[in-house]
């Protein structure tokens, strides 16, 4: 299946792409996650990725950052670009990758350390030692995140005894302290209580003047609300790629209106 | 099988289970209590001043007069212990009750113990050390001479109050903790060299045993040589203490000390005798399994989102061990500590082929340079046990001192595990909140 049979022709002319993959398949010890997958990532733009559980999505964004690279028998067939280079190459260190592509999952992880060691924690590896630089670029993304006002008084305090939605949006602080070019979220607000999964959204909307996202929801409305192109995997393959609009009132193919609909899904509207 | 069924189907109601549980702990509790109540009454006798007694006997038609503290007695015979004028464990008598003609408790009997633990009995109605002393004198025989100087050890033994009692009791226990073995058996020598290879074996097993276990559990996988190295721990910790002692004994002791005085060319072995790094690294190899699985298991607990977490914020592997896995698994790291602290606490066996002596003439670390001098013999409270119960040569009060030994060796051990668990649950404290 080429690019061209999944997304209409000049859908993302004169667009910049964040990240590329261009027939990107990945086989797990036993059995094959993607094949031939052909996705476009536009820069500064929200992409929501959807599909049933269980089709790839979480592979398929592993992929863009090499944290597949950590499972043992996880091969990975294809290429992926990052603004055009090839991030399997060996041209970019998956270290220096995953600082220009950050990632949010589904299960807030702060490190069980003080609120503000937890966003310094990717610039202390990036060697910023200065205490004035640190706690700068602290603020600036707990404010990106709307949760420095929340949070100044007590940024010795644990992370961990911030509620669910503080932690997620700490770990985006966490994420974007490091400033990357691109956010990978999986899932990131299945766990969210509804209050904060619309604060997160709004947030996600904010996040797409400065930052690349790809993000994977079950949420459809999440979907439509936030993001500007929507890509539909499924099975390991992905079906159709358009402008969200156009994905939820006139998918093109059977299978994509089936899971929209609900008729192929086993997790229902929210 | 038909007794665990049955347990089974009784633990199922509630109620039932519940009591089986609090059977369980009362009945390991009462274990516990018991062993601590032997250890401290057969402790006592070797503290608690003695009652001495006048007795007056009949010996081959001559009478005899004796004061002497009863040790033991039956329906045929007693057996006393009267003044050591000489050397402790002289004065052990046995007189046939049927000889006897009379035991009374005069009330003016003074009892001294001696630095060495010697006892001396005599009469004497003295209200001052210096008088009761020159009473001594008088009835000492001939040629005794010792000095009194700074004993406050001379006692009315038949006079003395509850309090006295409990007084004098602690005295002699405190002297037995903190004083080396020429003053009648005190274990201090024991003591720090317990406690020293103890916290020397900790240094050596937990570098080495995290090390393992990170290998075995983030890296290795489930490589062949990651399944042997685990049986191989699994094995290892089924092996008989002893049996460390034999291999540390030919390995370190013959093996590398050996080999070390020969490139050092040493005229006397150095560190080719038993010594107290020898000694450590032993009980390092003893305990190491124990810290393995604990540790493993610990990094089994951290959860994989952290992992994740930190190798997204473009940390390396290393960095997230260092950095994540680590430190939150600390409290597993010290949870392994302390399992090894009480496998190597209580261990003798393997000691003895390796550096514990049953006498040796200077501690393991002092004021001079280097401090702790790895390649000494030392003492151990174990080994003191050991030799008081078994090797000495006043079985009556050498083996309440062998009880005393251990109650001290059970105080280190627990007091050791205290001090490792409370910086545990402080630490866990800290992550609590991660386990939800
Ligand atoms: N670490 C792994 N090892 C082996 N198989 C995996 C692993 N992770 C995911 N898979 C398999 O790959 C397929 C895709 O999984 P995933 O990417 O998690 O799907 P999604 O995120 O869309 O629910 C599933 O069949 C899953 O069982
Ligand atoms: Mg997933």
């Amino acid at each position: 299946m080429s690019a061209v049979e999944v997304m209409p022709a000049q859908l993302l002319a004169g667009l910049e792409l964040a990240l590329q993959a261009r027939g990107l398949s990945l086989d797990y010890a036993d059995r094959r996650a993607l094949d031939s997958v052909h996705l476009q990532v536009p820069s500064r733009r929200v992409t929501a990725l959807i599909g049933p559980s269980g089709c790839g999505k979480s592979s398929l964004l592993r992929c863009f950052n090499r944290l597949n690279d950590e499972i043992a028998g996880c091969r990975v067939g294809g290429e992926i670009l990052l603004f055009g280079d090839d991030v399997y190459a060996g041209a970019i260190a998956p270290p220096e990758l995953r600082r220009r592509v950050g990632m949010v999952f589904q299960k807030p992880n702060p490190f069980p350390q003080s609120i503000v060691d937890n966003v310094a924690f990717g610039l202390r590896l990036a060697g910023i030692r200065s205490r004035l630089e640190l706690d700068d670029r602290v603020e600036a993304a707990l404010r990106a995140t709307g949760l420095w006002h929340e949070v100044r008084d007590r940024l010795a305090a644990s992370a961990l005894q911030l509620s669910a939605g503080q932690q997620q949006r700490l770990v985006i602080a966490r994420a974007l302290a490091v400033e990357p070019e691109v956010l990978l979220m999986d899932e990131p607000a299945s766990m969210l209580d509804p209050i904060s999964t619309l604060r997160f959204e709004e947030l996600v909307v904010a996040l797409r003047e400065r930052y690349s996202v790809l993000l994977v929801t079950h949420n459809m409305q999440q979907a439509a609300r936030v993001a500007d192109y929507t890509a539909f995997l499924h099975a390991g393959r992905l079906l159709e790629f358009d402008t969200t609009d156009h994905i939820f009132t006139n998918p093109r193919l059977r299978e994509t209106e089936d899971y929209i609909t609900g008729r192929m899904r086993e997790t229902p509207l929210r | 099988m038909g007794l665990v069924l049955r347990l089974r189907r009784v633990t199922r109601r509630r109620d039932h289970g519940l009591w089986l549980a609090a059977g369980a702990v009362g009945l390991s509790l009462l274990a516990l209590l018991v062993i601590v109540c032997v250890l401290l009454r057969q402790a006592a006798l070797a503290f608690l001043p003695a009652p001495v007694a006048e007795l007056r006997w009949h010996s081959n038609g001559i009478e005899q007069v004796l004061l002497a503290a009863v040790v033991e007695q039956d329906a045929r015979e007693l057996i006393v212990r009267a003044s050591e004028w000489q050397r402790r464990g002289t004065g052990y008598q046995r007189i046939r009750r049927g000889d006897l003609v009379s035991l009374t408790w005069p009330a003016d009997v003074m009892t001294w113990r001696l630095r060495d633990g010697r006892e001396l009995h005599w009469r004497s109605a003295a209200t001052s050390v210096h008088e009761a002393y020159a009473a001594l004198l008088t009835q000492a025989p001939a040629g005794f001479s010792a000095d009194p100087a700074g004993q406050v050890d001379i006692v009315a033994v038949n006079q003395l109050s509850t309090a006295g009692v409990v007084r004098i009791a602690l005295q002699r226990a405190w002297l037995f903790v903190c004083s080396g073995p020429q003053a009648g058996a005190g274990v201090f020598p024991a003591l720090v060299g317990t406690v020293v290879l103890v916290l020397l074996m900790s240094v050596l097993v937990m570098p080495l045993g995290v090390l393992l276990a990170l290998w075995l559990h983030e890296y290795a996988g489930g490589r062949r040589s990651a399944r042997i190295l685990r049986a191989a721990m699994a094995n290892l910790a089924g092996v008989p203490a002893v049996i460390y002692g034999l291999f540390g004994l030919v390995l370190f002791v013959d093996g590398i000390g050996g080999g070390l005085d020969a490139l050092l060319a040493h005229k006397t072995p150095q560190w080719g005798g038993g010594g107290l790094l020898w000694s450590a690294l032993t009980l390092a190899l003893l305990t190491l399994p124990v810290v393995v699985v604990a540790t493993e298991e610990g990094l089994g607990r951290v959860p994989d989102g952290l992992r994740q977490a930190a190798l997204a914020l473009g940390a390396t592997r290393a960095e997230t061990l260092w950095h994540v896995v680590l430190p939150v698994a600390r409290p597993a790291l010290l949870t392994a500590l302390i399992l090894a602290i009480a496998r190597a606490a209580g261990e003798v066996a393997p000691l003895m082929l390796v550096g514990a002596v049953k006498y040796a003439p200077a501690l393991p670390v002092d004021a001079e340079f280097p401090y702790l001098h790895l390649s000494r013999q030392f003492m151990h409270l174990g080994q003191s046990v050991y030799d008081l119960a078994l090797t000495g040569s006043d079985a009556p009060r050498d083996t309440a001192q062998a009880y005393a030994a251990a109650l001290l060796l059970l105080v280190v051990v627990v007091g050791l595990n205290a001090a490792a668990i409370s910086v545990r649950n402080r630490l866990r404290e800290r992550t609590r909140e991660l386990s939800t």
